[in-house]
């Protein structure tokens, strides 16, 4: 059970990431019916971003050095979600904007003309192998959250399993708390020093550990990157309704959604409003590249928002392409089918089925489509004759 | 088209006329080409750079001598099979080569063998450790230890140093090595009576292992064995770390990579083993001497692919002196002489190449450091096995 829902929160976790990609998708399609292919390496650049900005502003010796982990990832965010935001906005301008009456299959292979050129780009500057990003929240040392299912009973003694981490591996045993969670003391411990002799001093030290010296491990882990993945989500989502819902410049972004050249002889400056689609659309693929590629993964590498933007795409249309709340549902859904397909697969179909985990998800949203062929908050338009 | 074929036909005449007065001219000192594959760009590229490395490194200290000047023509397999074979074919073509060297990764490797039977142009590999790589061929050589002595070296060490009866593998099924490496281990780890829980697999260029890390912690075994290559398995430790999981992986050669240490961070240093060819703080003299003119050069400590690709040119040097001695070198002769290496003292260990292609040395297990370097651990000589 607590093996499920760790998997459930991660896969929202991860869900989360494809979603805020996929607004940008859905956000660019709804409002010049463009299927921006370039928007997984927008994601991708974001990554870079992040990390250069981490590597220059907080290097040993810099400035910022002594920055808690916290700030220096809001740091990081802020100037990958602006570097991002600026290159879209660069990008229509520059590959989309001279093209726009020539067509959608024009404007389409543009698209992945430009995913293949920032790819390319990225791979020249920085090689094509992963380069691990600066740690941010690491250096924080937060407490894990512990939940233990199977050892919480009312009124009983529960014993956590517990492991000293002081000079990383040593010792594993459980401590046992009272109902109040009051630490009494730990049993079986022993020590773990791959296959070393265990010294009778240090099995004495591991014993005599102070309780903020050891770190309970959880059934279900809850860890702090997940909850900024979540808060960062959440924010996304409350500032995109207040933005589209509640401004003039969101009252404009749905005119020009609903009919571009009627909101262009209404007065709409709709180059503007492209623009600044682009501008939110790309600063929120840059957030989700430092997310994802600075604290869930660890690594960047060019070729990260290849398959990613085809996931965030797939999320968009999913929800229903040209709906926000409709990305953010299918980013979730795509998120989370994934990442139970992966750990249940091999268990529930055949061994060595979780190497088919994105073939098990997408067969699982063309289910839906099947079914809700606008997705989930698509609307269905005739066909204008 | 007659016509084509019959100015090509001068064409090469005329080359191979010039080719002959160049040697003639040329006196004592006779040049033979002899081309490389190896992986200078994606996944894999440290590698490539390494080997190539140690290559330059032992034609600089060569100079020519026995009469006998080795020019290569290196070519990058980008760390793809397709790549590879392509690589290996204008090589044999357009470089006219005597034999070529390569590739490090086994999949690469394979790509290259039917190319290699085909044209019938001895293949060297100095670093692809696949046991099937040398089966049915007349023209691919190995002149390192195979995965079936690597996976009894990990599994007897599993057993006797890390005091595992029950082990988990976790296999890359994308990469030949990995499953090769995977099946000798398990041979070996069930004959000496232990158990294999689990095998969890995932494929190159995963960058997500909660579903793998939730499962390891939900099973009960002493060591994890991580058969893939670098990147991934950092990925899968540093996470499995982070969640709390803390038994000591063990992998094979594919783990020495300075990728792995840049990815792990702090975490290779916390109980991860590593079978491999060569290791640098060896008391050796003649290792000493290898890595101190390797610093100077390269201004970095030699990996296990610098130590291989050194003696690959080393040894088809030797063949070369052999061949030379007979008469003209052809790509028969000079196969001939790589078949017949015998008693060859080369920095990783003596070598005689068997009738199955395959030579015997010692191999060496180390433990990672956080420091990014490795600790002597034990070392198992071919017969001990």
């Amino acid at each position: 059970m607590s093996d499920f829902i760790t998997i459930v929160l991660h896969g929202l976790t991860w869900g989360a990431l494809i979603a805020l990609v996929a607004v940008g998708y859905t956000m660019v399609y709804g409002i010049i019916k463009l299927i921006n292919f370039a928007h997984g390496e927008f994601y991708m650049t974001g990554g870079f971003a992040g990390m250069l900005a981490l590597l220059l502003l907080c290097s040993p010796g810099g400035a910022l050095e002594h920055l808690p982990g916290g700030a220096k990832l809001l740091l990081g965010l802020v100037a990958a979600g602006l570097a991002v935001a600026a290159l879209a906005v660069l990008t229509e301008r520059i590959a989309y904007r001279p093209i726009r009456g020539s067509g959608r299959i024009a404007a389409l292979l543009t698209a992945v003309g430009v995913s293949l050129l920032l790819q390319n780009a990225a791979i020249g500057v920085f090689g094509s192998k992963q380069t691990s990003f600066p740690a941010t929240l690491d250096d924080l040392h937060l407490p894990r959250w512990h939940v233990n299912l199977d050892d919480l009973r009312e009124g009983e003694v529960s014993a956590y399993q517990v492991s000293y981490r002081a000079p990383i591996r040593n010792w594993k045993g459980e401590v046992a708390l009272d109902a109040q969670g009051k630490q009494l003391g730990y049993r079986n411990v022993n020590l773990v020093d791959a296959g070393k002799p265990i010294e009778k001093k240090r099995l004495d030290d591991a014993r005599k550990a102070k309780p903020e010296e050891l770190l309970a491990y959880p059934s279900i882990t809850v860890s702090l990157k997940q909850i900024v993945i979540f808060v960062t989500l959440a924010l996304t989502a409350l500032g995109l309704y207040v933005l589209v819902q509640r401004t003039r410049m969101g009252r404009a972004m749905r005119a020009v959604s609903h009919d571009f050249e009627a909101a262009s002889l209404m007065g709409i400056a709709t180059n503007k409003i492209v623009s600044f689609t682009f501008f939110i659309g790309g600063g929120l693929a840059g957030l989700g590249g430092v997310l994802a590629g600075g604290m869930f993964i660890g690594t960047v590498d060019p070729m990260m928002g290849f398959l990613f933007g085809l996931k965030a795409f797939i999320a968009a249309v999913l929800g229903g392409i040209g709906s926000i709340p409709g990305a953010l549902l299918g980013g979730l859904a795509l998120g989370l089918v994934e990442q139970l397909a992966q750990y249940y697969a091999d268990g529930l179909i055949f061994k060595g089925a979780s190497a088919y985990r994105d073939a098990i998800a997408f067969l699982i949203l063309i289910g839906v489509l099947l079914l809700r062929p606008s997705g989930f908050f698509g609307r269905f338009e005739g066909e204008k004759v | 088209m007659r016509g084509f074929t019959g100015m090509a036909g001068w064409a090469l005449t005329v080359l191979l006329g010039a080719a002959a007065l160049g040697t003639v001219q040329g006196g004592e000192e006779k040049t033979y080409p002899i081309g490389v594959v190896v992986e200078k760009s994606g996944a894999l590229e440290n590698w490539g750079r390494q080997s190539e490395s140690g290559m330059k490194l032992a034609l600089e200290e060569l100079k020519g001598a026995d009469g006998i000047k080795i020019e290569l023509f290196v070519e990058d397999n980008k760390s793809t099979p397709d790549q590879s074979a392509n690589a290996f074919i204008s090589l044999a073509e357009g470089k006219k080569v005597l034999c070529v060297i390569g590739a490090v990764a086994s999949s690469n490797t394979r790509a290259m063998k039917e190319q290699a039977n085909k044209l019938k142009l001895a293949l060297v590999t100095h670093a692809s450790t696949n046991v099937q790589l040398t089966k049915d061929t007349e023209w691919l050589y190995r002149i390192c230890w195979n995965d079936a002595f690597q996976g009894a070296v990990c599994a007897k060490f599993a057993k006797d140093h890390l005091k595992s009866a029950k082990a988990v593998i976790v296999t890359d099924t994308a990469q030949d090595y990995s499953k090769g490496l995977s099946k000798s281990f398990t041979d070996t780890f069930k004959a000496q009576g232990g158990t294999i829980v689990e095998e969890l697999t995932y494929q190159s260029g995963d960058k997500v292992f909660t579903s793998q890390i939730e499962k390891l912690k939900n099973l009960e075994a002493d060591c994890v064995f991580c058969s893939g290559y670098a990147a991934e398995v950092a990925l899968l430790l540093k996470g499995a770390r982070e969640a709390g999981y803390e038994k000591p992986f063990l992998g094979g050669d594919g783990l020495d990579d300075p990728q792995f240490f840049n990815i792990a961070g702090a975490t290779a240093g916390t109980g991860v083993f590593l079978c491999n060819h060569a290791h640098p703080e060896d008391p050796d003299p003649r290792v000493q001497a290898f890595v101190k003119k390797y610093k100077e050069k390269f201004n970095e400590v030699p990996g296990a692919m610098s130590f291989l690709g050194y003696d690959a040119v080393l040894a088809i040097h030797d063949a070369l002196k052999r061949a030379a001695a007979k008469g003209e070198v052809t790509r028969e002769s000079l196969r001939d002489a790589i078949g017949s290496i015998k008693d060859l003292p080369l920095v990783t260990g003596k070598i005689t190449m068997g009738a199955d292609h395959e030579v015997k040395k010692r191999a060496i297990v180390v433990e990672c450091q956080a420091d990014k370097t490795m600790k002597f651990c034990s070392e198992v000589k071919p017969d001990d096995k």
